[in-house]
């Protein structure tokens, strides 16, 4: 492994078991795309030959792509990890679905409200994360060691200053700590490694024929029935993959040739745009993500 | 991948390079970065799309996309039209990968400009050719000299705007290469580039404008710059964290210096119990042995009690151990610190609650100086002592960044209120002294006085002892109670087993100094003569006392009239070479930056200098 790749791995080592030395309830986030992949693979080596020491927790709104959910439990079962699923069942039964509620609603129910119900049920107080801070403008400012106030708010005007290696984990009644092992990978960082380690990722992220429509000019794969057909619409194969993996009517695909890891890599060193850009939730409005964190959203 | 083969073998091979840009505001940091993104290739074509008709420049320019939008920050940034905090930046060119760090430029956020520079190799300081170095630039600068941040890019910005004009170039890069040679206490290498941001000369293209530049753009500077800062130090691991599986105990942790093997004789500290390394794993393959960086897990040979904060070392030599720490401070707390206040300190993977037990000087930032200051106010840069309640096992900051810096916890919020970073490490017996029954200020009140200690130091034949010894009969005779320390006396008694090399001189003036604490301590007012050349060992010796107890005395003379008083012989010989090593010849002497008094003996008496002595005792 060269320096890049073993200075990312011995860094991340280390946030992983500070978090867990300093927590008293840890838990892993683990949303099952590549960077949780990454962070599971790192996590198991920094307590090698101990089992990992913490939960996995995955927050399941139902309408995460089928091998994704296939992905997660041959995983968990491998491994032999603890695997929690939380689901927000209030939101369910008021029939909250990305399809009719409108994207902020229903990701602001679905997914963050119900992070926080989980991580209020099972008072975790330190929550390992696989955020990366070349995702997105406010993920590249976000601390290492990252203080949520009561309710999970972020105040990003507030942020604890951390340096070299010296993290302020002291936490008060109500506050709980999200950390972030991966901050300083890039996404082409993340496929280097996946291929150097061999590290098992869904397939949804290589180019293969699937069933897919085109709405406002983005490539959305039609996964199970429960997905609502406009009147011209009409599935058609693609060749496509993901860059990223959420719920899938969330969740555009791109165009693309690359069925390997190496043509990932290939494709990444002349890409011309960002990886979430194929994430509907962030381009609600201006600062959305922002917005979402502040609101206790990864 | 065989069209990228040689780029991802590039990327891979070449190790990353961590940098920060700073400065004052408005000297251009964003653009900077925006230019640096830019012109280097990358910028996503949605990000340049986002930042089109956004330029507010005028001529030919005007339709110039405006950089700085480019290094988009939060709402909460964009609502006050200033940074708060960092913002880091991934990018790579042909040669290597960067991880660029956006510190804020106002002074209200300096903690956050501080936690960039932490995370770097080198910094890039941007300072305005047409006004120059700031206060700012100077905070920015004292900081970066504190983490010994020591690779720095001078990048002088907005050259457009000074004409191009290689004078003016000239006279920015004097005066910011003075300020540089006044903040930093220790070397460091920087290198001055003329540049517009704006205008993308020099950034990451050679500047057709300025043909008088024979130098390289900053991206080219950038792409060469060497971050090997391994040296060979003993071994430490710090324990992070202990784990049990089936009856067998592992201890993880990152190696932080050194190397170690499976089948080595290892020492806990500070338990001091010995044992071998059994097994040993680095980031989950076994191996035989581990060095500087790699994470490990290790089995040891006995069943001994470790636990996390412990550190595994070869020798106890190998690290110093103490309650009191002589550290730098930078404060951002918004109450300040101040002697007495109770706080936790946030080691490398340790915690222990402490005192500050005093706060001596601070930075003055328009003199570049430092002055006396019994308090931190927020974002004030400080020196001075802090007592922890139990022992401590670290380094001083020079030799390790990780075991010599600490956080400074505030017990009620849990913030982070200060960074700390370790001069020296002492042992000053139990952390609350126990208290004896009749105390020092019994014994100073029974004899109606202030105990303090003057301490002069001084070339040898400037004239201490003389001084001395008059300033002590003129206090006998009004009646206080007083005793001459003096250099040559305790070197044939306490002192008697100690040569004159390096070690044993620093070691001559610490008994002094602790002698002379007794002695204050018992009520008396000591006057002490030592050449003690060493600003560093009269600040330990400062450190032992409290404010307006110490009073650091310069005695000064020229050389040459010291040589021709000669009053001992000595320069006589040095001369005939019968004396290697001596202070003012062979050997330097550090002139105090701040003594509470300062006598130039070539042009007074030695009368005239006890009552000037005795005036400032009188004001004070």
């Amino acid at each position: 492994m060269g320096p890049v790749l073993r200075r990312l791995e011995d860094e991340s080592i280390y946030i992983i078991r500070e978090a867990i030395a300093e927590s008293q309830n840890p838990v892993l986030l683990y949303s099952i795309g590549k960077d949780s992949s990454v962070l599971l693979h790192l996590a198991t080596k920094a307590f090698h030959p101990v089992k990992l020491p913490c939960p996995l927790l995955h927050i399941d709104t139902t309408w995460k792509f089928r091998e994704m959910i296939q992905f997660r439990d041959r995983m968990a079962s491998e491994l032999g990890a603890s695997l929690l699923t939380y689901t927000n069942a209030d939101g369910l039964k008021k029939g909250i679905n990305p399809f009719s509620t409108g994207s902020a609603h229903y990701t602001s129910v679905m997914k963050t409200e119900a992070l926080k119900q989980a991580l209020d049920l099972h008072k975790f107080d330190m929550i390992i994360g696989g955020s990366r801070r070349d995702e997105e403008k406010s993920r590249a400012k976000e601390r290492i060691f990252s203080l949520r106030e009561n309710g999970h708010r972020w105040d990003p005007r507030s942020q604890r200053p951390e340096f070299w290696k010296l993290h302020n984990s002291r936490l008060l009644p109500g506050q709980t700590m999200r950390v972030f092992p991966l901050s300083n990978w890039t996404e082409l960082d993340i496929w280097l490694y996946i291929h150097e380690e061999n590290i098992p990722v869904v397939p949804l992220y290589f180019a293969a024929e699937r069933p897919v429509v085109i709405r406002n000019g983005s490539l959305i794969m039609v996964d199970d029935d429960r997905f609502k057909l406009g009147e011209n619409e009409t599935p058609q194969m693609k060749k496509v993959r993901f860059r990223t993996l959420g719920c899938y009517p969330l969740t555009a695909a791109i165009e693309s040739e690359a069925e390997t890891i190496p043509q990932i890599i290939d494709e990444l060193f002349v890409s011309g745009n960002p990886e979430r850009s194929g994430r509907l939730i962030d381009h609600d409005e201006p600062n959305s993500m922002e917005e979402k964190k502040v609101m206790g959203y990864f | 991948m065989s069209d990228t083969n040689l780029r991802v073998s590039n990327y891979l091979e070449t190790p990353v390079l961590r940098i920060m840009t700073c400065g004052s505001v408005d000297d251009g940091k964003s653009t900077f970065l925006g230019r640096l993104l830019l012109d280097s290739g990358n910028v996503f074509n949605d990000q340049l799309k986002a930042i089109e008709n956004t330029g507010r420049g005028t001529g030919s320019n005007r339709n110039a996309p405006e950089l700085a939008f480019l290094i988009d920050g939060l709402k909460a940034e964009i609502e006050q039209g200033i940074t708060i905090d960092v913002s880091y930046r991934y990018f790579f060119t042909q040669k290597r990968k960067f991880i660029v760090a956006d510190a804020p430029g106002h002074a209200q956020y300096t903690r956050n400009m501080a936690v960039a520079a932490s995370n770097s190799d080198a910094a890039i300081v941007l300072v305005d050719a047409t006004s120059g170095v700031k206060v700012q630039t100077k905070r920015h600068l004292s900081i970066l000299s504190m983490l010994r941040i020591d690779r720095l890019i001078i990048a002088v910005n907005k050259m457009d705007l000074a004409g191009f004009s290689r004078k003016q170039f000239r006279k920015i890069k004097d005066e910011t290469a003075r300020t540089i040679q006044s903040v930093y206490d220790h070397p460091c290498s920087f290198e001055f580039v003329p540049i517009s941001a704006k205008e993308g000369d020099n950034v990451v293209r050679r500047s057709a404008n300025m043909p008088w530049y024979g130098g390289k753009s900053v991206l080219e500077l950038l792409e060469e710059l060497e971050v090997d800062d391994s040296k060979a130090s003993p071994f430490c691991l710090p324990v992070q964290f202990v784990a049990r599986d089936s009856g067998k105990r592992y201890y993880a942790g990152t190696v932080i210096s050194g190397s170690f093997s499976a089948g080595d004789d290892i020492i806990v500290l500070p338990s001091s119990k010995r044992t071998t390394v059994k097994r040993l794993s680095v980031a989950g393959r076994d191996v035989t042995g581990a060095e500087e960086g790699d994470p490990v897990m290790v089995e040891l040979a006995d069943d001994i009690d470790v636990s996390r904060g412990d550190r595994l070392v070869k020798s106890e030599k190998d690290l110093a151990q103490g309650n009191t720490l002589s550290c730098r401070l930078f404060w951002f707390g918004e109450k300040p610190a101040a002697a007495g206040n109770v706080c936790e300190m946030k080691f490398y993977s340790r915690r222990i609650r402490g005192t500050i037990s005093q706060i001596r000087e601070k930075f003055d930032l328009d003199t570049v100086r430092r002055i006396p200051a019994d308090v931190l106010n927020q974002n004030e840069i400080g020196f001075g002592r802090i007592v922890l309640s139990a022992a401590h096992f670290c380094l001083p900051f020079n030799d390790s960044k990780d075991l010599g810096s600490f956080l400074v916890v505030d017990l009620g919020s849990g913030d982070t209120v200060g960074l700390g970073t370790i001069d020296s490490v002492e042992s000053t017996g139990p952390t609350f002294p126990y208290a004896t029954i009749v105390n020092k200020s019994m014994r100073a009140s029974m004899k109606s006085q202030h105990p303090m200690l003057i301490w002069m130091t001084g070339l040898s034949g400037a004239g201490k002892s003389t001084i001395g010894n008059l300033l002590e009969q003129r206090m006998y005779e009004s009646g206080y109670h007083t005793y001459l320390l003096d250099g040559d006396i305790l070197r044939n008694g306490l002192n008697g087993d100690l040569g004159f090399d390096a070690a044993s001189r620093r070691e001559n003036i610490r008994r002094a100094g602790e002698a002379a604490k007794l002695l204050v301590d018992a009520g008396l007012i000591v006057i002490a003569s030592f050449i003690s050349p060493f600003m560093k060992d009269r600040s330990l010796v400062r450190s032992l006392f409290a404010k307006g107890e110490f009073c650091e005395v310069y005695v000064s003379a020229p050389i040459e009239e010291c040589i021709r008083r000669d009053p001992k012989g000595l320069y006589e010989k040095v001369r005939r070479g019968e004396i290697a090593e001596f202070t003012g010849i062979t050997s330097p002497y550090e002139p105090p930056v701040n003594p509470e008094i300062t006598i130039d003996t070539s042009r007074c008496t030695p009368q005239e200098a006890v009552e000037q002595i005795l005036n400032y005792l009188a004001e004070d």
